[in-house]
C-alpha cells in the first residue's frame, strides 16, 4: 500500500518532546514536594547541572571568544537559545549601568501546551532556564542571576526573562585572562 | 604527521586525561661478557645506565631484563639482586635488554601540575594584558601545542616538530570532550576521565590525522 | 551531536538522576521514570499522527513506530522488527540514542536499565493512545544496542 509521504519535521518533534518531557517532570516534582518553593529550587538545581556541561558544548561548537562586556554576553545567550531551542528571543530593556537586560520571548518553548492550575501560582515553571544560565555563566567566571518578570503562563502577553550581572568570579579566572 | 600524546588538565590544574598514541620503542638487547663497561645505578627505583654508553645503549636507558628475566627495582623476578648477579663473573656471558624509560602515570601527573604554574608565569610575563598563555612549546624533538578553553580546561598535544598549526586538532579534541565526556552522565567534572567512548574516538581522530593530515577532520 | 538534541539529552540525564535520588528502595526504581515516558508518549503520538491516515491494523502501527516515530525522536529507524504475529514484538536498535554517548561495550552496563526506562514508557504511552494496551520491557547486552520487547495485552 502506498505510504503517506508527509515527513515528520524532526526539529519540531524534538522540541515538542522536550516540552512534554519537561512538563511531565514538573508534574512529578509537584507531586513529590509539598512546598512549591522546593520545586522551584529543584528545577533551578537541575538547570545548573545542565548549564555547567552545556557551556562547553556551546564553546566547542561556536568557538566564541570571551565576553568583555555584558552586551556581548547578551548576544551569546541569544545565540544559545537559538541553537539549542530554536527560539529567537529579543534583547531589550537595558538598565542604565548596562548590567541588566531582558530577553523577550514571543512564545516560551517550555510552556507551549501548559496551563497553570490555581494552587500553583507561586511556581516558577521555567526556572530551569535560570539554573542553566547560572551554571553556564559560572563556568566562564561570571556570576549572574535571572528571574521572570512577565510570564505568559500567568496571563501576561509575553514572557520576559531578566538577567542581571552580579560580578566576575575573579578567583576562578584561568591564568592569562586576568 | 606523528602525534605522540594528548593531555588534558582540568581548570584546577590536575591531570585528568593522558593518552600515548605513538610510543617510540627503543629497545636494545645485547650479550655482554665480564666485566661490564657501563656503570649501572639504582635511581628512582629503576636500574639505569649512568655512564659508559656504547653500542646504542645510552646514559639514561633503563635495564629492562637480564637473560630474559625482567626486574622490579633492583630485584630480578627470580628473586636475585641484579647487582649481585652482574658482579659475579660466573654469570657471564649475559644478555641484557635496555630501553628508554616510560613515564609512569605519577610522573605524568607531576609534570602536568608543573605545567600549570608555568603556564601562569608565561601569561604574566606578557607585555600586553589578556595573553592567551603558552600556545606552543618547542624543542628539537617535539612540539607541544596547548589550548586553554574559556572554562580553564587545557588541552595539550605533543607532536613531532612541524610548522603546521594544530588548532584544528585541538578544537576537534575539545568537541570530543564536550560530546563523549560531558554528555556521559557518570562523569563528574574535574575528575579523571575514564570514558571508553572518548578513548576510542580520540584514537580514531589521531589515526585519521596521521593518515590524511588536518584537512578533513 | 546536533544542537537541538543536546538539551534533551541533558534533561533526560537530570530526570534519571532525580528519579534515582527519590527512590526509597535500595534498587533503583525505574517505574517513575517509565511513567514520565508514558505521559510523554501518550501525548506526542497525538501530535505526530494528526495528519496521518488511519492505521489498518496493529502491525501497521508498530511499523509506524519503527520508522517515522523512531526517526523523528531518535534520529534513526529501528534496525529490526520481529514478531510472532500473536501480540509479541521485538524492536532492535543497534545504536540507541541515550546509550550511544555512555559507552560502547560493557562499561556502565549495570546502569543501562535506567536509561531505557523512559523510552519503554514512551512506547507504551504511544501505543496506548493508539488503542493498544501493552507491556514494554528492554534488554541491553552490549551497549549501545538495545532490544525493546512489546507484549500486547488482549482484553
Amino acid at each position: 500500500m502506498a505510504r503517506q509521504t508527509t515527513k515528520l519535521d524532526t526539529k519540531k518533534v524534538s522540541a515538542e518532546l522536550f516540552t512534554l518531557t519537561y512538563g511531565a517532570l514538573v508534574t512529578r516534582l509537584l507531586k513529590d514536594y509539598e512546598n512549591i518553593d522546593d520545586v522551584n529550587k529543584q528545577l533551578e538545581r537541575m538547570g545548573y547541572n545542565i548549564g555547567i556541561r552545556l557551556i562547553e558544548d556551546f564553546l566547542a561548537k561556536t568557538n566564541c571568544g570571551r565576553c568583555y562586556d555584558f552586551r556581548d554576553t547578551a548576544e551569546k545567550i541569544q545565540l544559545a537559545f537559538r541553537t539549542y531551542l530554536g527560539v529567537f528571543p529579543q534583547v531589550s530593556n537595558w538598565s542604565a549601568a548596562n548590567d541588566e537586560f531582558s530577553l523577550l520571548f514571543d512564545n516560551n518553548p517550555l510552556t507551549e501546551f501548559v496551563e497553570l492550575p490555581d494552587h500553583c501560582l507561586n511556581l516558577k515553571y521555567s526556572n530551569i532556564f535560570a539554573g542553566i544560565l547560572r551554571g553556564a555563566c559560572e563556568m566562564v567566571q561570571m556570576e549572574v542571576t535571572s528571574w521572570f518578570v512577565q510570564d505568559q503562563l500567568k496571563g501576561d502577553n509575553i514572557t520576559e526573562l531578566r538577567i542581571k550581572f552580579i560580578k566576575k568570579l575573579e578567583d576562578a579566572i584561568p591564568v592569562g585572562e586576568d | 604527521m606523528i602525534v605522540y600524546s594528548v593531555y588534558i588538565v582540568s581548570k584546577s590544574g590536575g591531570l585528568i586525561f593522558n593518552y600515548d598514541h605513538t610510543v617510540s620503542k627503543v629497545e636494545v638487547e645485547q650479550t655482554f661478557s665480564y666485566p661490564l663497561e657501563f656503570k649501572l645505578v639504582n635511581e628512582n627505583k629503576r636500574v639505569i645506565v649512568s655512564f659508559g654508553q656504547r653500542d646504542g645503549i645510552i646514559v639514561g636507558h633503563v635495564l629492562m631484563s637480564v637473560n630474559g628475566i625482567s626486574l622490579t627495582g633492583q630485584q630480578l623476578d627470580d628473586g636475585k639482586d641484579v647487582f649481585e648477579v652482574l658482579e659475579n663473573s660466573e654469570n657471564y656471558p649475559v644478555s641484557l635488554k635496555f630501553g628508554r624509560p616510560k613515564m609512569t602515570t605519577n610522573e605524568k601527573i607531576f609534570l602536568a601540575s608543573m605545567f600549570y604554574p608555568l603556564f601562569a608565569i608565561a601569561s604574566q610575563l606578557s607585555p600586553e594584558p589578556k595573553s592567551s598563555g603558552i600556545e606552543i612549546l618547542e624543542t628539537d624533538t617535539f612540539k607541544l601545542h596547548c589550548f586553554q578553553t574559556l572554562t580553564g580546561v587545557k588541552f595539550m598535544v605533543v607532536a613531532e616538530p612541524t610548522d603546521i598549526k594544530l588548532d584544528v586538532l585541538l578544537n576537534r579534541i575539545y568537541e570530543l570532550y564536550a560530546d563523549y565526556v560531558l554528555k556521559n552522565p557518570f562523569y563528574s567534572l574535574e575528575m579523571p576521565i575514564r570514558c571508553e567512548l572518548f578513548d576510542q574516538n580520540l584514537q580514531l581522530l589521531l589515526e585519521q590525522v596521521e593518515k590524511s593530515g588536518l584537512a578533513n577532520i | 551531536m546536533a544542537s537541538q538534541d543536546v538539551l534533551f539529552e541533558f534533561l533526560h540525564h537530570e530526570i534519571v538522576a532525580y528519579c534515582n535520588s527519590k527512590s526509597k528502595k535500595e534498587k533503583e526504581d525505574v517505574s517513575e521514570l517509565e511513567y514520565i515516558g508514558f505521559a510523554c508518549g501518550y501525548r506526542i503520538i497525538e501530535r505526530l499522527t494528526k495528519d496521518w491516515p488511519r492505521f489498518k491494523e496493529e502491525l501497521d502501527m508498530l511499523k509506524f513506530l519503527c520508522t517515522d516515530f523512531w526517526s523523528s525522536i531518535y534520529q534513526r529507524q529501528v534496525d529490526n522488527l520481529r514478531t510472532n504475529h500473536q501480540g509479541v514484538y521485538v524492536l532492535f536498535d543497534n545504536e540507541f540514542r541515550f546509550l550511544s554517548r555512555i559507552s560502547e561495550g560493557n562499561q556502565y552496563l549495570e546502569f543501562a536499565p535506567q536509561y531505557v526506562s523512559y523510552t519503554c514508557g514512551l512506547i507504551r504511552g504511544a501505543l496506548a493512545n493508539l488503542g493498544i494496551t501493552c507491556i514494554v520491557t528492554a534488554e541491553v547486552h552490549l551497549m549501545p544496542a538495545c532490544r525493546f520487547h512489546i507484549q500486547v495485552q488482549k482484553s
